[in-house]
Protein backbone atom coordinates (compact mmCIF):
# COMPACT_ATOMS: atom_id res chain seq x y z
CA UNK A 1 0.00 0.00 0.00
CA UNK A 2 1.54 3.23 -0.94
CA UNK A 3 0.35 6.01 1.37
CA UNK A 4 1.41 10.28 1.58
CA UNK A 5 1.55 11.89 4.68
CA UNK A 6 1.06 15.49 4.99
CA UNK A 7 1.84 17.50 8.24
CA UNK A 8 3.83 20.52 8.68
CA UNK A 9 5.34 18.98 11.87
CA UNK A 10 8.37 16.66 10.78
CA UNK A 11 7.64 15.26 13.85
CA UNK A 12 4.17 14.60 13.74
CA UNK A 13 4.96 12.71 10.62
CA UNK A 14 7.32 10.01 12.11
CA UNK A 15 5.01 9.77 14.98
CA UNK A 16 2.21 9.15 11.97
CA UNK A 17 4.78 6.79 9.98
CA UNK A 18 5.48 4.80 13.58
CA UNK A 19 1.52 4.65 14.11
CA UNK A 20 1.04 2.83 11.03
CA UNK A 21 3.26 0.38 12.14
CA UNK A 22 1.80 0.06 15.30
CA UNK A 23 -1.95 -0.37 13.58
CA UNK A 24 0.07 -3.41 11.64
CA UNK A 25 0.57 -1.79 8.51
CA UNK A 26 4.24 -3.27 7.71
CA UNK A 27 4.24 -3.12 4.28
CA UNK A 28 4.19 0.45 3.60
CA UNK A 29 5.26 2.78 1.03
CA UNK A 30 5.14 6.17 2.57
CA UNK A 31 5.76 9.76 1.19
CA UNK A 32 5.89 12.45 3.03
CA UNK A 33 4.70 16.13 2.42
CA UNK A 34 5.02 19.34 4.49
CA UNK A 35 2.12 21.53 3.20
CA UNK A 36 -1.12 20.93 1.15
CA UNK A 37 0.73 22.37 -1.94
CA UNK A 38 3.72 19.93 -1.94
CA UNK A 39 1.01 17.18 -1.18
CA UNK A 40 -0.54 17.49 -4.12
CA UNK A 41 2.54 17.26 -6.18
CA UNK A 42 3.62 14.34 -4.39
CA UNK A 43 -0.15 12.89 -5.09
CA UNK A 44 0.39 13.97 -8.51
CA UNK A 45 3.77 11.77 -8.58
CA UNK A 46 2.58 8.72 -6.68
CA UNK A 47 -0.49 8.14 -7.20
CA UNK A 48 -1.26 6.97 -3.62
CA UNK A 49 -3.84 4.11 -2.41
CA UNK A 50 -4.22 6.75 1.01
CA UNK A 51 -3.76 10.20 2.20
CA UNK A 52 -3.28 10.96 5.47
CA UNK A 53 -3.37 14.34 6.03
CA UNK A 54 -3.76 17.02 8.69
CA UNK A 55 -6.25 20.07 8.41
CA UNK A 56 -4.33 23.03 9.88
CA UNK A 57 -1.30 23.57 8.04
CA UNK A 58 0.24 26.98 6.19
CA UNK A 59 0.07 27.88 2.64
CA UNK A 60 -2.53 25.45 2.30
CA UNK A 61 -4.73 23.15 4.58
CA UNK A 62 -5.70 20.19 4.40
CA UNK A 63 -9.49 20.76 3.93
CA UNK A 64 -8.42 23.25 0.45
CA UNK A 65 -6.43 19.81 -0.85
CA UNK A 66 -9.05 17.76 -0.79
CA UNK A 67 -11.33 20.47 -2.35
CA UNK A 68 -8.70 20.65 -4.90
CA UNK A 69 -8.28 17.00 -5.77
CA UNK A 70 -11.91 16.14 -6.17
CA UNK A 71 -12.55 19.60 -8.51
CA UNK A 72 -9.22 17.90 -10.55
CA UNK A 73 -11.64 14.72 -9.72
CA UNK A 74 -9.12 12.74 -7.79
CA UNK A 75 -11.20 10.32 -5.80
CA UNK A 76 -7.98 8.95 -3.91
CA UNK A 77 -8.97 7.52 -0.16
CA UNK A 78 -8.53 10.30 2.09
CA UNK A 79 -8.35 10.50 5.92
CA UNK A 80 -7.88 13.70 8.32
CA UNK A 81 -5.44 13.09 11.05
CA UNK A 82 -6.09 16.28 13.14
CA UNK A 83 -6.17 18.00 16.50
CA UNK A 84 -9.23 18.83 15.63
CA UNK A 85 -12.17 16.07 16.33
CA UNK A 86 -15.40 18.23 17.02
CA UNK A 87 -18.44 17.30 15.47
CA UNK A 88 -18.59 20.08 12.99
CA UNK A 89 -14.96 19.20 11.83
CA UNK A 90 -16.21 15.69 11.29
CA UNK A 91 -18.98 16.85 9.28
CA UNK A 92 -17.18 19.29 7.31
CA UNK A 93 -14.83 16.08 6.39
CA UNK A 94 -17.11 13.68 5.24
CA UNK A 95 -18.89 16.95 3.07
CA UNK A 96 -15.82 17.12 1.55
CA UNK A 97 -15.25 13.25 0.53
CA UNK A 98 -12.63 12.64 3.60
CA UNK A 99 -13.47 8.70 4.71
CA UNK A 100 -12.70 9.73 8.13
CA UNK A 101 -11.00 12.22 10.63
CA UNK A 102 -8.50 10.79 13.22
CA UNK A 103 -8.15 13.13 16.39
CA UNK A 104 -4.85 13.66 17.83
CA UNK A 105 -3.95 12.04 20.06
CA UNK A 106 -4.49 8.78 18.95
CA UNK A 107 -4.09 5.13 19.11
CA UNK A 108 -2.75 2.42 16.43
CA UNK A 109 -6.66 0.68 17.19
CA UNK A 110 -7.84 4.23 15.61
CA UNK A 111 -5.75 3.72 12.01
CA UNK A 112 -6.51 0.14 12.00
CA UNK A 113 -10.11 0.77 12.18
CA UNK A 114 -10.65 3.88 10.15
CA UNK A 115 -7.65 2.53 7.78
CA UNK A 116 -9.55 -1.03 7.07
CA UNK A 117 -12.61 0.75 6.57
CA UNK A 118 -11.60 3.14 4.16
CA UNK A 119 -9.72 0.79 2.18
CA UNK A 120 -12.56 -1.83 1.68
CA UNK A 121 -15.03 0.76 0.59
CA UNK B 1 -21.48 32.73 15.81
CA UNK B 2 -20.16 32.61 19.32
CA UNK B 3 -23.21 33.91 21.41
CA UNK B 4 -21.65 34.99 24.72
CA UNK B 5 -17.36 35.39 25.69
CA UNK B 6 -16.42 32.16 27.38
CA UNK B 7 -15.29 32.65 30.93
CA UNK B 8 -11.36 32.77 31.47
CA UNK B 9 -12.05 29.77 34.22
CA UNK B 10 -13.93 27.89 31.18
CA UNK B 11 -11.04 27.74 29.05
CA UNK B 12 -8.73 27.00 32.01
CA UNK B 13 -10.83 23.72 33.08
CA UNK B 14 -11.27 23.07 29.21
CA UNK B 15 -7.14 23.41 29.40
CA UNK B 16 -6.58 21.26 32.19
CA UNK B 17 -8.62 18.80 30.89
CA UNK B 18 -6.97 18.70 27.67
CA UNK B 19 -4.07 18.17 29.03
CA UNK B 20 -5.14 15.25 31.09
CA UNK B 21 -6.06 13.83 27.67
CA UNK B 22 -2.69 15.04 25.98
CA UNK B 23 -0.90 13.42 29.18
CA UNK B 24 -2.46 10.38 28.89
CA UNK B 25 -2.82 9.86 25.41
CA UNK B 26 0.36 11.40 23.45
CA UNK B 27 2.81 11.40 26.27
CA UNK B 28 1.60 8.12 27.27
CA UNK B 29 2.21 9.17 31.35
CA UNK B 30 0.18 7.47 34.04
CA UNK B 31 1.72 9.67 36.92
CA UNK B 32 1.53 13.38 36.72
CA UNK B 33 0.27 16.59 38.71
CA UNK B 34 -1.75 19.52 37.41
CA UNK B 35 -2.12 22.26 40.00
CA UNK B 36 -3.35 26.02 39.86
CA UNK B 37 -0.39 28.30 40.81
CA UNK B 38 -0.88 32.10 40.67
CA UNK B 39 2.67 32.99 38.49
CA UNK B 40 4.53 31.59 35.72
CA UNK B 41 7.78 29.47 37.68
CA UNK B 42 11.09 32.21 36.45
CA UNK B 43 12.59 28.88 35.80
CA UNK B 44 10.52 28.89 32.20
CA UNK B 45 12.63 30.41 29.97
CA UNK B 46 10.84 28.99 26.56
CA UNK B 47 8.01 27.23 25.24
CA UNK B 48 5.12 26.15 22.67
CA UNK B 49 1.79 28.66 22.18
CA UNK B 50 -0.79 28.31 20.12
CA UNK B 51 -3.43 31.15 19.18
CA UNK B 52 -7.41 30.10 19.39
CA UNK B 53 -9.88 32.78 18.50
CA UNK B 54 -13.32 33.02 18.56
CA UNK B 55 -15.06 36.40 17.34
CA UNK B 56 -15.33 37.64 20.43
CA UNK B 57 -12.09 36.94 22.09
CA UNK B 58 -8.54 35.89 21.86
CA UNK B 59 -7.00 32.74 23.93
CA UNK B 60 -3.66 32.60 23.77
CA UNK B 61 -2.26 28.93 25.23
CA UNK B 62 1.36 28.27 26.14
CA UNK B 63 3.44 25.35 27.45
CA UNK B 64 5.97 27.89 29.11
CA UNK B 65 8.98 25.39 30.60
CA UNK B 66 12.75 25.31 30.09
CA UNK B 67 14.79 23.20 27.56
CA UNK B 68 15.38 20.10 30.04
CA UNK B 69 11.72 19.94 30.05
CA UNK B 70 11.43 20.29 26.53
CA UNK B 71 13.70 17.63 25.98
CA UNK B 72 11.98 15.08 28.20
CA UNK B 73 8.71 16.18 27.05
CA UNK B 74 9.57 15.31 23.42
CA UNK B 75 11.54 12.11 23.84
CA UNK B 76 8.34 11.23 25.52
CA UNK B 77 5.74 12.24 22.28
CA UNK B 78 8.29 10.38 20.18
CA UNK B 79 8.27 7.46 22.37
CA UNK B 80 12.24 7.41 22.75
CA UNK B 81 14.20 4.58 24.51
CA UNK B 82 16.61 5.28 27.50
CA UNK B 83 19.22 4.61 25.10
CA UNK B 84 18.56 6.87 22.12
CA UNK B 85 20.15 10.03 22.25
CA UNK B 86 17.85 13.39 21.91
CA UNK B 87 16.57 14.40 19.29
CA UNK B 88 18.08 17.70 17.80
CA UNK B 89 16.67 21.10 19.09
CA UNK B 90 14.57 22.11 15.89
CA UNK B 91 12.82 18.89 16.44
CA UNK B 92 12.38 19.20 20.16
CA UNK B 93 11.30 22.54 19.18
CA UNK B 94 8.82 21.09 16.65
CA UNK B 95 7.60 18.53 19.32
CA UNK B 96 6.89 21.32 21.83
CA UNK B 97 4.38 23.38 19.07
CA UNK B 98 2.99 19.91 18.04
CA UNK B 99 2.24 19.30 22.01
CA UNK B 100 0.55 22.81 21.85
CA UNK B 101 -1.19 22.03 18.77
CA UNK B 102 -3.29 18.40 20.47
CA UNK B 103 -3.62 20.59 22.87
CA UNK B 104 -5.62 23.19 21.54
CA UNK B 105 -7.39 20.94 19.57
CA UNK B 106 -8.28 19.05 22.82
CA UNK B 107 -9.64 22.03 24.51
CA UNK B 108 -11.69 23.46 20.87
CA UNK B 109 -13.06 19.82 20.97
CA UNK B 110 -14.40 20.20 24.54
CA UNK B 111 -15.71 23.92 24.74
CA UNK B 112 -17.16 23.14 21.32
CA UNK B 113 -19.04 19.82 21.96
CA UNK B 114 -19.99 21.90 25.86
CA UNK B 115 -21.76 24.52 24.13
CA UNK B 116 -23.59 24.66 20.94
CA UNK B 117 -22.99 27.51 18.32
CA UNK B 118 -19.25 27.99 19.26
CA UNK B 119 -16.98 28.56 16.42
CA UNK B 120 -13.01 28.46 17.60
CA UNK B 121 -10.94 29.15 15.26
CA UNK B 122 -6.99 27.39 16.11
CA UNK B 123 -3.44 29.35 14.90
CA UNK B 124 -0.51 27.49 14.15
CA UNK B 125 1.77 26.66 17.20
CA UNK B 126 5.01 28.26 17.79
CA UNK B 127 8.26 27.91 19.60
CA UNK B 128 9.80 30.84 21.46
CA UNK B 129 12.80 31.07 23.67
CA UNK B 130 11.93 33.42 26.13
CA UNK B 131 8.57 34.21 27.29
CA UNK B 132 5.16 35.66 26.42
CA UNK B 133 4.07 38.25 29.12
CA UNK B 134 0.61 39.09 29.51
CA UNK B 135 -0.28 42.90 27.75
CA UNK B 136 -2.84 45.05 29.61
CA UNK B 137 -6.65 44.12 29.39
CA UNK B 138 -5.69 40.60 28.87
CA UNK B 139 -6.17 38.07 31.78
CA UNK B 140 -4.45 34.90 32.47
CA UNK B 141 -4.17 31.91 34.40
CA UNK B 142 -1.55 29.44 34.86
CA UNK B 143 -1.57 25.45 35.45
CA UNK B 144 1.45 23.44 36.61
CA UNK B 145 2.05 20.10 35.28
CA UNK B 146 4.55 18.06 36.64
CA UNK B 147 5.89 13.98 35.93
CA UNK B 148 9.28 12.82 35.60
CA UNK B 149 11.13 15.48 36.25
CA UNK B 150 9.55 18.00 33.73
CA UNK B 151 7.97 21.02 35.25
CA UNK B 152 5.69 23.09 32.90
CA UNK B 153 3.72 25.93 32.92
CA UNK B 154 0.36 26.05 31.14
CA UNK B 155 -0.26 29.59 30.26
CA UNK B 156 -4.13 30.39 29.71
CA UNK B 157 -4.21 34.30 28.59
CA UNK B 158 -7.14 35.55 27.20
CA UNK B 159 -8.78 38.68 26.30
CA UNK B 160 -12.35 39.45 24.79
CA UNK B 161 -12.59 41.68 21.88
CA UNK B 162 -13.24 44.94 23.42
CA UNK B 163 -16.22 46.58 20.98
CA UNK B 164 -17.51 43.01 21.47
CA UNK B 165 -17.42 42.31 25.22
CA UNK B 166 -20.91 40.85 26.72
CA UNK B 167 -21.13 39.23 30.15
CA UNK B 168 -20.29 35.72 30.55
Amino acid sequence: MKVTIIDDSKVMRAIVKRTLRQAGFNDVDVMEACDGEEGLQVIAESNPDLVLCDWNMPKMTGMELLERLRAEGNRVRFGFVTSEGSEEMRARAREAGAAFLIAKPFKPEDFRESIDKAMAA
Amino acid sequence: MTSRVISLEEWAVATCGSMEDVATGALGLADFKISTVHQLSTDADCGGYIPLLTDLESVQIGLATDLESCRKLSRLLLVLDDDEPDPPLAEVRDAIGEIANVMAGAIKTRICNAREGVDIQLGLPFFVHGRIAPVAGLADAVLRFEAEGITCDIHVMHRPHRDKRRAA
